[in-house]
């Protein structure tokens, strides 16, 4: 018994000898919050880093700092002979992306550092910039918190209200290995007095931005990608079906519009394979609530329910065949058509999962839906009075 | 290598103890002689001005006779009037008058050795030696400065009863008898000290409690060879299972409704005479979560309150040490938000997180160490000290951070909850080793440090029972009364971990 | 003649010690190694493995059930006679001893990389030599106890296991078989380093209180780890590409690093410093095994001594020797190669000898 503790207290006292090898003192650290990687015009990489600042004499609150470099690792040393404090990445939140280096071949292997190191963190939001990203960083809005978490929240909010997606490192790691879809990242853009966000960038298997989702194009892949999309809603212009998407709201106008919100879904994918040519049956069966009909027109408010829901199937289906057509164009598939080809038709898929995006040009995807209108809310769609 | 081995080993200790005397020095029989026992008496206790010796004649008999005690232990007025005036005035009308027929003292005994008397005496009997009789009369005329039945300090209960124990053993065996009064409660004396002769009394309920358990204790209180024993603190730890342990290994308490439910229990409660605190085993960890106000409330309150007390347990522990992890190693689990808030308090202090949080915790024991044995009016100022000195001006200095005074306090006000002030003060202690391994290992000392407490608790045993009970041996069965406290009628069993022989306690349904 | 009679233990903490002694390395690096085999269908090669253990864990049984008060270190001077029995022993305790080293060198490994990289091995060592000696010089009362008690503290664990389920995509586990059966089989033998574990009942059996549960014990114990390991890799299946599952060395920590909580971030190195409360059980429930065979060897009382003696050898050793991560993952196989001779092979064996034994005695005697 004695000699036991005598030992203990040997060995305690031999703990105390040597120093502390990986002591890193909070205050003495620079937590990078928010790192941009981008090409600058010599087709440089330039990449930047944005950390607190705790000392209380410091006016600027936040530091941010750009350099050249040719990996992530090498601009630490560089970030550490310029900032107080020693870099970790223990904290990061967002990882910007400039447009031009998506045009690099490879680019992903940059971002290996934070896979192999357990220290780092692997929720970072992987974000991709519309325009420069030095742009972002040299942006100090007054009414904002932190650049770096203003940016982060901004984009797990506009996830939230499914305006797009969320891809983190560890997420972004699996939609590019994995063989059966490509990437799609959040599309961020800096405007003059502030950052928004844009939609959603699509990315090919080899990391080229191939195509972007704007804002309602992304809630309905969301509404595809995901297996449950509560609470989406969707707006539906209902009376003119020829009339492009990407027309800007205020040339709009009042129109005949209807939202929803989406309150039960059901996704289901039947595989096919014949004639050297995939067929995807998407089935989506939706309960919706009718948040708001915008409409003077009272025969289209009179409608019958039946009426009301096959209009907006037709609406919806053509809009999503839209969506997925554009990606098949692009060769890309960001809905990961792939997996159901590998888990449902394994010998169709094993000989073409190395060229899916090209197979996916040419498959055939069908729409199904199923729109069944829950609730019209507390007021009724039209007067049983009115227009009698 | 000699030094080496003593070093490494420690000193052996030597087995050849000096052979135990006995109890009782050497047995010398009483003379048939009166002035020889007296003087016999009187040369053992030499230069003790107190002893009385009075010659008088016995009235019934006429025999002479010698009465000595102390007068500083004797009750006088029980010695004038219930010894003294019935043997020198009153005549009893038998065929052999003895003295017990004469003397109107309660309890009166004979001795027929030397030793027995000299003990006797010294306890605060008087002893009669009669003319021509080898056997010498003990009455029973005790009588010390004595304090009042209180309220007890360390202990108070908001609806519990009000009565602590005092320094007089038989007055505390009294008031426990006074909640079990069953013939089955039984007190085993022996007396441990070759000076002191302290008289110590093993209570407990001879159907229910584990022979093997009473056996054990009762050998271990038999080997003890000291001087005296003074306090229940000095007992515990010649008895203790493991000396080297922080962790209590007997629960002591002061109040006898508490001494009265452990030994229903099947429990053993060990009464020191001379010591106002009982010590209570086989204790097991939980028991010093738990109060004796926790059976009188309702038992949702009482169970909130008790895993309150648990979670001030790793409060305390663990706190100051995950603080020192996080900020040295770790900081990575802190959420963001805290975590810049914590920085920019930090990037003020121009110390270490481990010498700040050193820094607050001595400072934290040294107030807690001024205000115990302070007259209660400068304790409070002690208080007031303390709360502005340390909660105010340390942070505006720039000596230690904000986020380290809210540790500080939250870990100093978490182990005041500990209702037991032996593992409150174990808990506080253990503390600082931790906060030593988490600057040095960060997170994964704090983890390992836990690990060697665990190990520890787990391999801890009191009586030789397991003191980790029922967290380890897991026992369900017990978790009824550990960190929660369920109805009294669902009770139903006496804990596994006393091993009592007799494990109902109540008939399985509630009274209705 | 009850040779261990105060130390005996029940039912639960036999199969927890049993079942604690399997839940180590393997819940890190299975999903990997399986994924590496046979896909996607590597649990179906779990099971199998598990089915093999079970076997081989019931065949132990009967081997020690002949003689209840007979460790093996017992047993084989029983059959062998002194000299050979005595040789026997010492393979038996160089394999837990080797057991003992390489969990322990290989866990400290890991818990370097993923907390403190820049720490000197010896340093990390003494560091896990602390409890592991606080645990291990006790008798197998406390063991079975701290095997039983972090068993229940420790479950937490696998409810933050659920937590990754929300980004779960089941159709990664489609199609099952999908390259038939082979690769499932040649997988199958990975599994058996994360059974490795039951034969510590070869140790434990004379000190279960009630013997006649000793089948039940053993096997419960192994289907406790299968539920473990099956929930854990199928957690990993799901979240993880099949495409790029075996890239990761732990892709059990990997699943982790998504979680985040308001009030704490980072999940990964709480659960990491509690997965430490967990393995601790493997390497010290194998040193317990060897230091106590050397106990039994030298016909000594208290195995206490050869385990400190150990523990500093290892202390030393780790000053000089420092391998590399793959001289640790060769060592592992090597590890794994032995425990089919010594676990899977041997009580086969030695039952299948005790048989001829006795029918041979039955013979002479007549």
């Amino acid at each position: 018994m004695t000699r036991f503790y005598r030992i203990a207290l040997a060995v305690l006292a031999l703990l105390l000898l040597p120093g502390c090898y990986d002591q890193m003192n909070l205050e003495d650290a620079s937590i990078s919050l928010m790192i941009g990687l981008d090409m600058d015009a010599d087709n440089n990489l330039v990449i930047s880093s944005q950390s607190p600042v705790f000392y209380k004499e410091a006016r600027e609150k936040t530091e941010s700092i750009t350099v050249k470099s040719n990996s992530i690792r090498a601009s630490r040393n560089k970030f550490d002979s310029i900032l107080t404090g020693i870099t970790t990445g223990g904290k990061l939140q967002t990882v910007l992306i400039g447009k031009r280096l998506l045009e690099q071949q490879n680019w992903f292997s940059l971002l290996d550092l934070y896979y192999r190191v357990p220290k780092l963190t692997e929720t970072p939001r992987i974000v991709v910039v519309d325009g420069e990203v030095k742009d972002i960083f040299e942006f100090k809005p007054a009414d904002k918190p932190r650049l770096s978490l203003h940016i982060r929240k901004l984009i797990d909010t506009a996830h939230m209200t499914n305006n797009t997606v969320v891809t983190h490192l560890q997420e972004f790691r699996r939609q590019m290995k994995d063989k059966g879809m490509t990437a799609s990242l959040t599309y961020l853009k800096k405007e003059q007095n502030d950052v928004v966000v844009t939609g959603t960038a699509l990315l090919n298997k080899r990391g080229k931005l191939m195509e972007h989702f704007s804002i309602m194009e992304s809630t309905m892949f969301l509404v595809m990608q995901r297996q449950n999309p509560r609470g989406a809603s969707l707006i539906l212009n209902l009376d003119e079906p020829q009339e492009d998407q990407a027309v800007p709201d205020d040339q709009r106008g009042i129109r005949n519009e209807i939202s929803f919100d989406i309150v039960n879904f059901k996704k289901k994918v039947k595989t096919a394979y014949s004639n050297g040519k995939f067929r995807f049956d998407v089935g989506l069966k939706m309960s919706v609530i009718i948040t708001s009909i915008q409409s003077d027109n009272k025969e289209f408010a009179k409608q019958s329910q039946i009426q009301f829901q096959e209009k907006i199937q037709a609406n919806l289906e053509r809009q999503f065949d839209s969506i997925v057509e554009r990606c098949q164009k692009k060769a890309i598939d960001p809905f990961g058509f792939g997996r159901y080809a590998r888990a449902y038709q394994y010998k169709a898929w094993k000989p073409v999962q190395d060229e899916w995006g090209q197979t996916f040009a040419n498959a055939d995807v069908r729409m199904h839906i199923k729109v069944n209108i829950k609730n019209y809310g507390v007021t009724d769609l039209y007067s049983p009075l009115d227009g009698q | 290598m000699g030094l080496l081995r003593t070093i490494i080993r420690g000193k052996r200790q030597s087995n050849t103890q000096a052979p135990k005397v006995s109890k009782h020095q050497d047995p010398k029989p009483l003379s048939t002689d009166l002035d020889k026992n007296v003087a016999d008496l009187q040369s053992l206790l030499t230069l003790s001005p107190e002893l009385i010796t009075r010659r008088l004649l016995i009235k019934s008999t006429g025999e002479r006779a010698t009465l000595m005690y102390l007068d500083s232990l004797s009750d006088k007025m029980a010695i004038n009037n219930d010894v003294l005036r019935p043997l020198m005035h009153y005549t009893v009308e038998t065929d052999e008058p003895l003295i017990e027929h004469i003397v109107t003292v309660g309890c009166i005994k004979q001795a027929t050795d030397l030793a027995q008397v000299e003990l006797a005496v010294l306890e605060g009997c008087s002893v009669l030696f009669v003319e021509d009789k080898a056997t010498a009369e003990l009455f029973y005329t005790h009588g010390w400065p004595q304090r009042a039945i209180e309220d007890p300090q360390m202990e108070a209960s908001l609806k519990g009863a009000h009565q602590g124990f005092v320094e007089t053993d038989c007055q505390n065996i009294a008031l426990v008898r006074r909640y079990i009064q069953n013939r089955e409660l039984k007190i085993k004396e022996t007396r441990v000290g070759r000076r002191g002769m302290t008289r110590i009394s093993i209570l407990y309920l001879a159907d229910v409690v584990n022979p093997e358990v009473l056996q054990e204790l009762s050998d271990r209180i038999d080997r003890i060879d000291t001087d005296a024993i003074l306090s229940s603190g000095e007992l515990e730890e010649f008895i203790e299972d493991n000396p080297y342990s922080p962790f209590p290994q007997f629960t002591t308490t002061e109040r006898p409704d508490s001494v009265a439910s452990q030994i229903l229990q099947g429990r053993l409660a060990i009464v020191i005479d001379k010591s106002p605190e009982v010590l209570i085993g086989p204790a097991n960890f939980a028991m010093f979560f738990q109060s004796i106000d926790d059976y009188s409330v309702r038992w949702q309150v009482s169970t909130f309150i008790r895993i309150l007390r648990f979670m001030a347990f790793f409060i305390t522990i663990f706190l100051p040490a995950f603080y020192i992890a996080a900020t040295t190693y770790n900081f990575e689990v802190i959420p963001l938000r805290l975590l810049l808030s914590i920085g920019q308090s930090r990037a003020v202090v121009p110390f270490p997180p481990i010498l700040e949080a050193l820094i607050m915790e001595l400072t934290l024991e040294m107030l807690k160490e001024a205000g115990i044995r302070l007259p209660s009016p400068i304790g409070q100022t002690v208080g007031i000290v303390g709360a502005i000195v340390i909660g105010q001006a340390t942070v505006q200095a720039g000596f230690v951070s904000n986020i380290m005074v809210i540790v500080v306090s939250l870990t100093g006000l978490a182990s005041f909850i500990i209702p037991n002030n032996d593992m409150s003060a174990a808990i506080r202690l253990i503390r600082f080793p931790m906060m030593m391994i988490a600057f040095f290992y960060g997170l994964l000392g704090v983890g390992i440090g836990m690990l060697v407490l665990l190990g520890h608790l787990i391999a801890l045993e009191s009586l030789g029972t397991p003191y980790f009970s029922p967290f380890s041996p897991v026992r369900f069965a017990d978790w009824k009364d550990s960190f929660l406290r369920l109805p009294i009628w669902k009770m139903n069993m006496r804990p596994l971990s006393t091993r009592a022989v007799q494990s109902r306690k109540q008939a399985p349904k509630r009274g209705e | 003649m009850k040779k261990y009679a105060l130390n005996d233990i029940t039912l639960i903490q036999y199969i927890m010690m049993i079942h604690g002694s399997q839940l180590g390395f393997g819940l890190l690096a299975l999903p990997a190694d399986l994924a590496n085999y046979a896909g996607m269908d590597g649990w179906i090669s779990l099971i199998i493995g598990w089915l093999l253990a079970v076997i081989a864990s019931l065949f132990i049984v009967q081997l020690m059930k002949k003689h209840p008060d007979d460790t093996v270190y017992d047993l084989l001077p029983r059959y062998f006679g002194k000299p050979l029995g005595a040789i026997l022993n010492c393979c038996f305790i160089l394999y837990f001893l080797f057991g003992f080293f390489i969990t322990f060198i290989a866990s400290i490994g890991f818990f370097k990389i993923e907390f403190l990289p820049n720490t000197p091995n010896f340093l990390m060592v003494l560091l896990f030599i602390l409890p592991t000696y606080n645990l291990v010089r006790n008798n197998v009362r406390v063991l079975s106890r701290y095997a039983e008690i972090t068993f229940w503290g420790f479950l937490w664990i696998f409810i933050v296991f659920m937590y990754p389920l929300k980004e779960a995509h089941w159709l990664n586990l489609l199609p099952v078989l999908r390259d038939g059966w082979q690769p499932v089989f040649q997988a199958v033998n990975t599994t058996c380093l994360s059974f490795l574990g039951f034969e510590i009942g070869l140790i434990l059996h004379p000190f279960l209180k009630h013997k006649e549960h000793a089948v039940k014990g053993i096997v419960i114990g192994n289907l406790l780890t299968l539920i473990i390991y099956l929930g854990v890799i199928l957690i990993c299946f799901l979240f993880f590409s099949p495409d790029d599952i075996t890239s990761y060395r732990f892709p059990t920590l990997k699943v982790l690093k998504i979680i985040e909580f308001r009030f704490m971030e980072r999940i990964e190195i709480i659960v990491l410093v509690g997965y430490a409360f967990l393995i601790i059980r493997v390497w010290t429930h194998y040193l317990f095994a060897g230091a106590f065979g050397i106990s039994r060897l030298l016909g000594k009382q208290d195995h206490k001594r050869y385990a400190a003696i150990t523990l500093a050898i290892v202390l030393i050793l780790s000053t000089y020797y420092k391998p590399s991560n793959i001289g640790l993952r060769s060592m592992l196989k090597i590890f794994g190669k032995l425990g089919w001779g010594f676990a899977f092979a041997l009580p086969i064996i030695l039952l299948v000898y005790t048989k001829v034994f006795a029918i041979f005695r039955k013979g002479a005697y007549r």
